[in-house]
């Protein structure tokens, strides 16, 4: 007979809110996977006030328009802002 | 080497339930907000604020039914929040899936225009975990009855007049976990007290759907049938693809043979959960009224690199085009018991037929299997004798090819065939008995890599191509599949 237990529970595991551990780890991963191209701090620093002042931004880390987490999507040079027409960056 | 393959075009008896290639949407990250929902206001085309583009492909992939507004949600989601004037509507925390917050801007009123727009069947799952049966009484009695009531005039001064049909009503959701963390026995005289309330109201029969079974717990489906099958049409079993819980579940689109393999082998596990789950219900059910809806199925990867853990987003490959075509002829070959099965889930979510990204979409590759496996949607199935060999990789083996038949109203026979293997091409050897068909023609998907995947730069790198692969030679038909492929071939 198997047994539900709270490590299985696919729920309760999951959080939109990352800490600054997680969110080095998800930018490690997306490096680790595939190659990929940096935008400038600049660039970057300018890609994520746009972030931080739009109204698509969940609890200060996520785009609601692609779930991507904003402060890795706006380091990738080839990113594109996904907000519906009217990109802010 | 040559595959067997005998199909008894004139021996089909069962009908494949339509709702076999049903769907599934939650409250989860940008599946219902974004994905379908985007409001009046948004400059996404939209209808009433559900957007045009994804209604329109899943029509086209003819869904026949979608279930709302979960999985774990469901149990958290007090119905009466998401009805009335949208500005007034509370905003809630959804503590399943990553306290994210709702502002309940979908609710009935939008699922059920949703439901409408798609032509599809409605599938509603009441909360028992922290819901009541007053609660669940009432949406009932609010969504489906005609009369002068307290719910039927709310539901009028809401702006909707007449009621709407509602057959397929799932009591709670996964009460062994997330719904409850319920024993069988428990979870069975909860559902025996809230599905008394589920009422038939105005010529509206509704199809009860107790909770069933996380993948092997057939104590579950034992317990379940003993102590309360003649109060249930349906038992819903869920069960999910993968290599492993976190942090082990593989990524969608980087991975090797060993993983192509193991998540195809894994999916084929459906069959004998299927078969076992069936046998219990088959010892208190020998008639086969009860229906079994998988109602929760598809492959689980970590999130697509970059993206919030909680959202779930995850791409789709090739191999998520096999799982969906293997696990869909497991369904097919099932039809005397199997009558539902929603996979998880519709957009940007596991395994989705549709990806969004602002307002840009992408059918993925499950999507287009979908869409050629929807001329089986009520059609006989037909016994077919499959011997496609082995794949094997190290010391496990599978089946290569994985096949259903079935024979549709006007006479057309159509066969559905996956070649599991990433590299060998299968020569089908088949006998095509009690058929009178002289024609046969064919669609395949498949691409050059098992990692290939659609993206928003190249939406149509993994499509469905004419097939010239097959012959009919009267009775004998031959076919060569492709490696790594999905193919359905068409007999007139």
């Amino acid at each position: 007979m198997e047994k539900t237990t709270i490590q299985e529970c696919k729920s309760c595991r999951e959080t939109v809110r990352m800490s600054e551990q997680e969110l080095r780890q998800v930018f490690g991963d997306v490096l680790h996977v595939r190659e990929v191209k940096l935008t400038d701090e600049a660039t970057y620093e300018a890609r994520l006030a746009a972030c931080r002042r739009c109204d698509a931004l969940l609890d200060e880390t996520t785009c609601l328009h692609c779930g991507c987490v904003v402060a890795v999507k706006a380091k990738l040079r080839h990113a594109r802002c996904p907000y519906p027409f009217d990109p802010r960056w | 080497m040559s595959n067997t393959l005998v199909i008894n075009a004139d021996q089909g008896q069962v009908t494949i339930d339509r709702n076999i290639y049903g769907h599934f949407a939650e409250h989860l990250g940008h599946c219902i907000y974004g994905g379908i929902w985007v409001g009046e206001d948004s400059t996404i085309p939209n209808t009433r604020g559900i957007r045009n583009d994804v209604v329109q492909a899943l029509r086209e992939m003819k869904i026949p039914v979608l279930r709302w507004p979960g999985g774990c949600f469901a149990d958290e989601y007090h119905w009466m929040d998401g009805i009335g004037p949208r500005a007034q509507r509370p905003t809630i925390v959804n503590t399943h899936w990553g306290m994210v917050t709702e502002n309940n801007a979908f609710g009935t009123h939008e699922f059920m225009d949703l439901c409408g727009q798609l032509g599809c069947e409605p599938y509603i799952c009441g909360n028992v975990g922290s819901g009541t049966v007053l609660e669940m009484q009432q949406w009932v009695e609010y969504l489906t009855f005609d009369g002068i009531s307290p719910m039927a005039d709310r539901r009028r001064a809401n702006g909707r007049a007449e009621p709407w049909r509602v057959k397929y009503w799932g009591v709670g959701n996964e009460n062994w976990g997330c719904g409850g963390n319920m024993r069988p026995e428990y979870y069975a005289d909860v559902y025996r007290r809230f599905q008394t309330y589920v009422r038939h109201l105005s010529g509206n029969k509704v199809y009860k759907i107790a909770c069933g079974a996380n993948s092997r717990n057939y104590y579950w489906t034992e317990v379940l049938m003993r102590e309360a099958a003649r109060h249930m049409d349906g038992l819903s079993l869920h069960y999910y693809t993968r290599l492993g819980w976190k942090p082990d579940r593989g990524q969608a689109t980087q991975f090797t043979e060993k993983e192509w393999f193991g998540i195809l082998r894994e999916g084929l596990a459906m069959d004998e959960l299927v078969r076992k789950h069936a046998t219990i219900m088959d010892a208190y059910d020998p008639e086969k009224r009860i229906g079994m809806m998988v109602d929760e199925w598809g492959t689980w990867y970590e999130v697509e690199p970059g993206t919030n853990p909680g959202f779930l987003y995850q791409q789709n490959a090739l191999r998520d085009a096999l799982v969906a075509g293997s696990t869909l002829n497991i369904f097919n070959n099932h039809a005397d018991r199997v009558r539902m099965a929603n996979i998880a889930q519709t957009v940007n979510v596991l395994q989705s037929v549709i990806l969004t990204e602002g307002e840009r979409m992408i059918l993925t590759p499950t999507y287009h299997v979908f869409d050629m496996f929807k001329v089986h949607q009520g059609a006989t199935l037909l016994p077919v004798l499959m011997d496609g060999g082995e794949y094997r990789l190290q010391d496990k083996a599978i089946p290569r090819v994985s096949a259903s038949a079935s024979v549709d109203a006007t006479g057309a026979v159509h066969l559905s065939l996956c070649n599991l293997s990433p590299d060998m091409p299968a020569k089908v050897d088949g006998l095509l008995r009690g058929c009178t068909a002289t024609r046969v023609t064919g669609t395949v998907l498949t691409a050059d890599t098992i990692q290939a995947h659609n993206t928003f730069d190249e939406p149509d790198l993994v499509r469905p191509v004419v097939f010239e692969g097959a012959r009919l030679d009267g009775e004998h038909l031959t076919a060569t599949l492709p490696p790594r492929s999905v193919t359905v071939l068409e007999l007139v």
